[in-house]
């Protein structure tokens, strides 16, 4: 009986020092908050790039695809991005001839001009984006012959969208 | 003789029996107090959403804000529930990982996010914020407003981390 009544006492002790300071029960969890800042890129280009009027014997002494450069015009995109310094363009001609843009009687070939001088081609999904940095990007429209050459007003129209990276 | 001789010693016989229990409780009265204890501890518990998160803020929304600045229009809220038994107070304690002019700053210091306690901001410091609040008041409403950080911040995802604790006062 003794011993027993011992027992308790003891069992008593550790468990009070199990419970330090028998502080009352806290419970604890963590948040995580997140968000995420997306770039803004918006673009400006002329609605309207007029290449003048080009005589019609420059072209008839040309073979279909080639081009006249001393007609080319450059115009420039300008850009302004939020959030980001690169960004894509991407230029998707309405009609496309030998990856240039058609006009129906004449097509315009594209380049970038700057440091990395090269073709857009609108017949590629690749090559017809463009990988810039910067506020403005300056184009070369060059004309060039297809085989429906003929007097009159050719016009293509094309789409330029800025995508931020 | 013989017989009554016997009998008197079976007398004496049965008295001693009989003072032995006596003895017997003579020794247990002597032994130790015996005293036994018990703590019962009021209990809290919290439950919340682990991910609170904002979504998409365009880059954009950060022009013209100066360091620290909080930008409107991106607020979320979310709930902590609270459970107690046993108490009639307790506290939350606000833990932030890292903090910026009183908010919860994100890792790369660019986002900030500043809580709001209806419309009273909660001011955090590093070393905790704790909010005392009634047990009847089994939810607290927190507002997340994002700020810019010390720079403007680049496109990309932002976190920070909080750690919340209840205790029963």
């Amino acid at each position: 009986m003794i011993f027993s009544y011992r027992k308790i006492l003891l069992t008593g002790a550790s468990m009070l020092a199990c419970l330090p300071g028998a502080s009352d029960a806290a419970s604890s969890t963590t948040i995580n908050f997140s968000a995420t800042v997306t770039a803004v890129c918006s673009i400006s280009a002329p609605g309207n790039v007029d290449l003048g009027e080009i005589p019609y014997s420059a072209f008839s002494a040309l073979a279909v695809r080639d081009e006249l450069p001393a007609y080319s015009k450059t115009f420039t995109i300008s850009t302004s991005c939020t959030g980001t310094n690169s960004y894509n363009l991407t230029f998707n001609g309405a009609v496309v001839n030998y990856g240039c843009l058609s006009g129906g009687n004449v097509a315009f070939c594209l380049d970038v001009v700057g440091n990395e001088d090269r073709r857009i081609n609108l017949a590629s999904s690749t090559e017809r984006v463009v990988k810039a940095e910067g506020s403005s990007i300056t184009i070369k429209a060059t004309p060039m012959r297809l085989s429906s050459l003929a007097a009159g007003k050719g016009t293509g129209t094309m789409t330029v969208t800025i995508s931020p990276l | 003789m013989k017989t009554k001789k016997n009998s008197l010693s079976a007398g004496v016989a049965a008295l001693l029996l009989a003072t032995l229990p006596g003895m017997d409780i003579k020794n247990a009265a002597a032994e130790q107090q015996v005293n036994i204890t018990a703590t019962i501890k009021a209990v809290c518990d919290i439950s919340v959403d682990p991910l609170i998160a904002l979504g998409n803020i365009p880059a954009t929304a950060f022009n013209d804000k100066s360091a620290n600045e909080e930008i409107s229009g991106y607020d979320k809220t979310f709930a902590i529930k609270t459970s107690c038994a046993g108490a009639s107070k307790y506290s939350l304690t606000l833990t932030p990982a890292k903090t910026s002019n009183g908010c919860l700053a994100a890792s790369s210091e660019e986002l900030a996010f500043c809580l709001y306690s209806g419309s009273a901001k909660i001011n955090l410091a590093a070393a905790g914020t704790t909010l005392e609040r009634e047990t009847t008041v089994t939810s607290e409403t927190i507002k997340v407003v994002p700020a810019r950080g010390s720079k403007a911040p680049t496109a990309g995802d932002y976190s920070g981390s909080m750690t919340v604790t209840i205790a029963p006062l």
